[in-house]
């Protein structure tokens, strides 16, 4: 059975969306540019009013960094995930903190961890990492390795 | 009046999980805070990516030490998903009866320490006796207390004997008598009334911006529920009702926690007398195919959410877990800014933090002033050169 859900989705994200996906109830998976993903998260919060944002995720898929932001529907009740890449040899990609402000922290964290840097985020600083962490690299790429085990300390 | 920086932690007689506050105090009035938590960041995402899934059961065990089983639940609906692998229904059951159970233990525990924070150690007395029911129910159940390494991928590793379901329906009693008299001290307790009603305000309009969730989302009247908007395992088949307040404030999150126990207690029973016959797990590959799945599970502390992507070895190419206390935390540092600094451990542990699952974050009031740090490297660099210089700077 269609889900009237994936069809509000698609209408309101149009052209930006380069794919949409329904796996199964509840979830709908819709990929866009980088450079759309503001104008993605405005659209999907005109038309749900998407304030709630899980998480932001972030992993190494080779030369480009893939994100995901996950939407919980209130109403709806689906979880509406946008997808987009961004190339490693230019990491960058807008903050989406001023439509949804609980993405603050989720961006610091895909920052010092995969090393993507959002551009117009209020503080683009390190979360988790330890201050003394200087330049040790973004822990969860694949070719990071602990520099740390180079100097023989402790890790 | 001149303003007082008051740091507290990370390592405090009054707190019970490394943790660090910068409270800037104006008279008796917070006017700015600084919460630098979970100094016990494990990294536990990296490691992930170098385990096997079986193994990765029990690493996803120890995010956290009492809402363990969520985190487990979590790993293996995300994994069992990628695998399109069918759980028995009564491994479903069985898996919703601990994830209540463990509800009930948590919450028990928060009475225990919000009576505690407000100085009424004899509620904590009590509400923890009465919490070695249901943590006996669960040795009994699963052979363990606090990691109870029930769950696995493709249902649970233990069936429930006729015996247990009889003992776990004699808990559920005995249980049901202890919260009746938790919700009669909540409502009518004066100690509790003057110290939780009115502290720790969030607006419906504030809890949906800064992405409250669990019993703070809901205290603060949302009905929103992950067991109801995303149901998983046997949520929905089970009645239920979810649980709200109208009054927005610490008071309203005691009732909340209390009548949600209420209804976990009538959940389980309703399981344990309903539980389906059959088996209780199915042999699973190691390897997972490639894919990835998202799974959510409402925790004790509201909604928890890991994100697996496989890759079609026998470890997982990635994974995100997002545990409630993350998702809480700035709505905390929102309410302590204006409050009285009497209700500071209050608003903190209104939210029943736990920073094990958190890691750490660190949130920064915009007006406040900066404040340099000195690292590890550069105490080093002064020192030496303090002493090469022979005392001299």
């Amino acid at each position: 059975m269609a889900d009237p859900i994936v069809d509000r989705v698609k209408s309101s994200l149009g052209s930006m969306a380069l794919n949409i996906e329904n796996p199964r109830l509840h979830r709908i998976y819709a990929t866009v540019p980088r450079e759309q993903i503001v104008a993605a998260t405005t659209a999907l919060h005109k038309e749900f009013d998407t304030r709630y944002i899980c998480v932001i995720g972030a992993r190494d898929i080779g030369d480009n960094i893939e994100l995901v932001y996950p939407f919980a529907l209130e109403k709806e009740e689906r979880l509406i995930v946008l997808k987009t890449l961004v190339p490693k040899s230019d990491p960058n990609i807008d903050t989406i903190s001023k439509v949804i402000p609980g993405a603050v922290l989720y961006e610091r964290e895909a920052f010092e961890m995969l090393g993507v840097n959002f551009r117009d985020h209020p503080q683009m600083e390190i979360l988790f990492l330890p201050e003394t962490w200087g330049d040790k690299g973004n822990p969860l790429r694949k070719d990071w390795t602990d520099p740390r085990k180079a100097e023989g300390g402790e890790q | 009046m001149a303003e007082v920086t008051i740091p507290i932690g990370p390592i405090h007689p009054a707190l019970k999980e490394p943790e660090r506050f910068m409270i800037t105090i104006e008279g008796e009035t917070v006017v700015a805070a600084d919460v630098r938590i979970g100094h016990i960041h494990r990294g536990i995402e990296k490691l992930a990516e170098s385990k096997t899934y079986i193994q990765n059961l029990y690493l996803t065990e120890r995010i956290c030490g009492i809402c363990s089983f969520t985190h487990t639940t979590n790993f293996s609906q995300a994994t069992e998903e990628i695998l399109g692998i069918e759980v028995p229904k009564r491994g479903v059951y069985l898996r919703t009866i601990v994830n209540e159970l463990e509800r009930i233990h948590s919450h028990l525990l928060w009475i225990g320490v919000a009576g505690h924070e407000m100085g009424f150690d004899t509620l904590f007395m009590y509400s923890w006796d009465d919490r070695e029911i249901v943590q006996d129910l669960l040795e009994i159940m699963t052979g363990n207390r606090v990691n109870y390494a029930y769950n696995t991928i493709g249902g649970v590793r233990r069936d429930m004997s006729p015996e247990i379901a009889q003992k776990a329906l004699k808990a559920m009693d005995k249980l049901e008598v202890a919260m009746q008299k938790y919700i009669d001290i909540g409502l009518n307790e004066d100690t509790i009334l003057k110290r939780t009603q009115g502290v720790g305000v969030l607006s419906p309009a504030d809890a949906r911006r800064l992405t409250a969730v669990g019993p703070r989302l809901r205290a603060s009247g949302i009905k929103y529920d992950v067991r109801k908007a995303d149901p998983h395992a046997a949520y929905d088949e089970v009645p239920f009702e979810v649980i709200t307040s109208d009054t927005h404030d610490v008071h309203g999150q005691y009732v909340v926690r209390a009548l949600e126990t209420l209804e976990s207690i009538k959940m389980v029973r309703w399981m344990v007398t309903n539980l389906p016959d059959g088996d209780y797990r199915v042999k699973t590959p190691r390897k997972v195919p490639e894919g990835e799945s998202f799974s959510r599970t409402e925790a004790p502390r509201g909604e928890d959410i890991h994100w697996l992507v496989a890759n079609g070895t026998d470890k997982p190419e990635r994974l995100k877990i997002r545990a409630p206390t993350y998702a809480n935390i700035a709505n905390v540092a929102f309410n302590l800014k204006g409050a009285h600094i009497a209700d500071v451990p209050m608003i903190v542990a209104g939210i029943d933090p736990c920073m094990g699952c958190m890691d750490r974050v660190i949130i920064i009031d915009a007006d406040k002033k900066t404040q340099t740090v000195t690292d590890e490297a550069g105490l080093w660099k002064f020192a030496n050169d303090w002493y090469a210089n022979g005392g001299k700077k």
